[in-house]
């Protein structure tokens, strides 16, 4: 059925990676709101992650008292997570055109965002901000596969960066599987439309870490695959989750420093 | 205005101490036990399916109608050579006073995720041939409907609900259309006159889904991740509703019994090792091969009543056979 | 004075005339399901009807005569002076909200309704807490209000919140309304509870009238055997109670 190469015999993928290389991943924080201006102060603030060409922004705000509007969802001993993800038209080759009037997001972004609101319902300590409520609204801005991932990715970015108490970092990544034996790591957009593919995260993975201990806490595989070959196809996802954890580490204490030296 | 169902601290905790026990509530002797299941398939209909999970008293806990319906329209413009699959889940009011206003457009419930999972379990995975419901290509096709009622709900939706989807896909005849020069000649609507087609199911997906319960804080579980206590958690096989309330972790695996994973969800919740996934994942496929037996039995009892006088019709001469 | 069809047990349905009608026996105090007609102003040409199908009751009380259709409903609705298990839902300044039925109105407990209740000393109880109480006050255009002690005496009359002690089991049993007040009321001296007793089950219960029975024993498989029993026993004739509390006891404590 595939008009291409997706792993070829030198090693190499469409797009020229490794089977195990991740995509460029760059992240800046605090893109909008600036920490001299008065009138939009530090309460929110917004992250971008460019994954390869996935590009998202996150904007995370609150914990704050609730409005009007979600008072009725409040909890009395915990916050509560609302989280709203708009991926735009014109993030895809071709402009898509919504069959519905309102506004409404479509399945697959309900999906979406029901899988992620209940990951960083356990991630985030809920039980230091009772009866608040944190907004997290994510802009899909452009997409290239495994956008899942990237949002996760940038969501746990965004809820360092707005301060916001979590247990751990958590990463994710995408997978997919060539020939039912390679595994590649980290899809663009051809190869998630071909390949058998899904999304693995895990939270507080590290590279010295045994890879039958990981913590996954999300996991959404969509596609029909043999049960004995997922097995390699969580220790690909998790040595990639690993790896992106460290990335993301370092390009968050660079951008840190920065930040703290314009504070002073 | 509906409210929420509540349960109080004394069912919680009697409801775990139950569970880490190896007990349930409703009088199942182990975790991974499933409720008795019950396929009732409607004599007069073809696709008009009942199934629902017993109790070990007998009684009915979880019911669920799935009705299939075949429609001829014309097909999307992007795939000219495909019918249309379509699952529509009805949970309102009379499953439950807590679904009373259930549909809510902008965000999705787990019943809403559920019913999505089951959709493209059937679809993704090919599992139902669309292919063949094309009849002109380009111009006609089949649009098959499925819909769902979630009659009585007590948990076990998800593999109630694929069960009766599967059941109902597998029973459905469609209507046999006779085509004339790429024109439409006939549809045989009476079933009397010209037998139905059967839809071209290619494999069975059965969904099975796991709940964790977890007792330790999840601070513990992220930090103490290298020196563990492996099987702290408990996972139970078929919770009723009130369970699933207290669970705070959920796995969703639709397997087929050719050792396929058709799908593979865990939504978030609490973080699980990666070893105990794959447990999961093998621990399902027996229940899938008994499920999908329980399946074809049901069916081939139906069709033995439906043509009961088969074999004064049938050609066979006891002579020749052997 | 006693009424002589005191025993008698017929099914009566809405717009039937009752039985002590018929027999012209006067009854002081009307209970629930019992509708009083005025299609004439003169007090000799009243009847009573019926509002519910169910089963006629009549009692003595005093010099009372009371006399109330027994009928077996879904949702509670609060009555003045019952005897409610309710769950706390939630806690403002003044009061606990409690719900005492799932997707029901919500009820207030206030703080002054405990027994020794001043502004410093409020109840410590945390949300989900089951609570043993009375319904106190019921008012046109608010909440319900219960109490946690006999406001004549300001004693705690065993009111208050439903524990177990270190080391016991409780659970609570959802039922029907009907087999509460069964049990409560028109079980001679808690003939099932006693039976229960006598087969070695020795429990802690507390009954509600709006469907909730909680119960405590010393070990969790006991407290299941006779949250089993109790809700097979809901099902079926008073006589073959024994039979279910037979198998139960021997399939859980050999």
């Amino acid at each position: 059925m595939s008009r291409f190469e997706f792993y070829n015999s030198q090693g190499l993928r469409i797009d020229g990676r490794r089977n195990f290389e991740l995509k460029n991943f760059e992240s800046s924080l605090t893109t909008t709101s600036n920490f001299n201006n008065f009138s939009r102060n530090s309460q929110s603030s917004t992250t971008y992650l460019q994954m390869g060409q996935n590009k998202i922004l996150v904007n995370i705000d609150g914990p704050k008292e609730p409005t009007n509007s979600n008072k009725s969802k409040i909890d009395q001993d915990k916050a509560v997570l609302d989280i709203n993800i708009n991926v735009t038209k014109f993030s895809k080759v071709n402009r898509q055109v919504s069959t519905n009037n309102n506004n409404s997001p479509d399945k697959q972004t309900q999906e979406w965002e029901f899988e992620i609101k209940r990951l960083f319902e356990k991630i985030i300590i809920m039980d230091s901000y009772p009866k608040s409520i944190i907004n997290i609204a994510v802009t899909v801005l452009q997409q290239d596969g495994g956008i899942l991932a990237s949002i996760i990715n940038c969501v746990s970015i965004a809820l360092m960066n707005n301060s916001i108490q979590i247990y751990d970092i958590v990463t994710a990544c995408s997978v997919g599987v060539v020939d039912q034996m390679h595994y590649l790591l980290d899809l663009n957009h051809l190869e998630e439309q071909f390949l058998t593919s899904g999304t693995i995260a895990v939270v507080g993975g590290s590279p010295t870490q045994n890879v039958e201990d990981a913590n996954v806490c999300l996991l959404s595989f969509n596609d029909i695959f043999p049960l004995d070959l997922l097995d390699g196809f969580m220790m690909a996802g998790i040595k990639g989750c690993c790896t992106l954890k460290d990335i993301m580490v370092t390009q968050v204490k660079a951008m840190n420093i920065n930040k703290l030296i314009e504070i002073q | 205005m509906a409210k929420e169902l509540e349960l109080n601290n004394t069912e919680k905790k009697f409801i775990l101490s139950l569970l880490a026990q190896n007990q349930r509530l409703d009088g199942r002797k182990s975790l991974i036990e499933t409720r008795n299941l019950d396929i009732k398939i409607n004599p007069d209909a073809y696709g008009d399916v009942y199934v629902s999970l017993l109790t070990p008293e007998g009684s009915v806990s979880t019911r669920v109608h799935c009705k299939i319906t075949a429609d001829i329209v014309k097909p999307k413009d992007k795939r000219p050579f495909e019918g249309s699959f379509y699952v529509n889940c009805e949970i309102n009011g009379l499953t439950g006073l807590q679904f009373e206003n259930y549909s809510k457009p902008n965000s999705m419930s787990s019943e809403g995720y559920y019913t999505r999972f089951l959709e493209s379990m059937i679809l993704r995975s090919n599992a139902l041939d669309l292919e063949q419901l094309c009849i002109i290509a380009g111009e006609k096709v089949w649009d098959i409907r499925l819909d769902l009622h979630v009659l009585e709900y007590d948990g076990g939706f998800l593999e109630c609900a694929s069960i009766a989807c599967l059941t109902s896909l597998l029973h459905f005849k469609r209507p046999y259309v006779e085509v004339q020069n790429e024109k439409i000649h006939k549809v045989y609507t009476d079933l009397d006159e010209r037998d139905g087609v059967n839809l071209g199911v290619l494999h069975i997906p059965i969904a099975v889904k796991f709940n964790i319960f977890q007792q330790l804080p999840t601070e513990e579980l992220i930090k103490q991740s290298n020196n563990t206590n492996p099987g702290k958690e408990l996972v139970a096989i078929d919770c009723t509703i009130k369970e699933e309330m207290l669970s705070n972790g959920e796995v969703l695996v639709a397997l087929n019994k050719n050792r396929e994973i058709v799908q593979l969800d865990k939504p978030g919740g609490v973080p699980l090792q990666s070893y105990k996934l794959l447990e999961l994942a093998n621990m399902a496929l027996p229940m899938v091969e008994n499920i999908t037996s329980k399946i074809l039995k049901a069916i081939e009892i139906d069709e033995s009543k439906r043509n009961e006088y088969a074999y004064l019709l049938s050609a066979e001469n006891d002579r020749y056979d052997g | 004075m006693s009424i002589e069809f005191e025993e008698q047990q017929n099914l009566i349905l809405p717009g039937d005339l009752l039985e002590c009608e018929k027999n012209n026996k006067i009854i002081h105090i009307l209970g629930q399901g019992i509708y009083l007609t005025y299609d004439n102003m003169l007090y000799h040409n009243n009847k009573l009807l019926a509002t519910n199908a169910g089963i006629e009751q009549y009692k003595t009380i005093g010099s009372n005569n009371v006399c109330n259709i027994e009928y077996n409903s879904k949702r509670y609705i609060p009555q003045q002076g019952d005897y409610v298990i309710a769950t706390v839902t939630n806690s403002y300044s003044t009061h606990f909200v409690c719900s005492i039925a799932n997707f029901s109105n919500t009820v207030h407990l206030p703080y002054a309704n405990f027994p020794q209740a001043t502004k410093k000393n409020r109840p410590k109880y945390e949300n989900g807490d089951l609570v043993y109480c009375r319904v106190k006050l019921l008012r046109k255009n608010l909440p319900a209000e219960l109490e946690c002690m006999d406001s004549e005496t300001g004693n705690k009359d065993g009111f208050g919140i439903l524990e177990a002690e270190a080391g016991r089991h409780s659970a609570v049993l959802n039922c029907s309304l009907a087999y509460c007040r069964e049990l409560l009321f028109n079980d001679k001296e808690f003939l099932l509870l006693t039976k229960l007793v006598k087969n070695n089950l020795g429990f802690e219960v507390a009954i509600g009238v709006n469907g909730k029975i909680w119960i405590c024993t010393k070990s969790l498989t006991e407290t299941l055997c006779v949250y089993k029993i109790l809700e097979a026993c809901e099902k079926v004739n008073r006589s073959e109670h024994d039979g279910i509390i037979e198998k139960f006891v021997k399939e859980f404590i050999k």
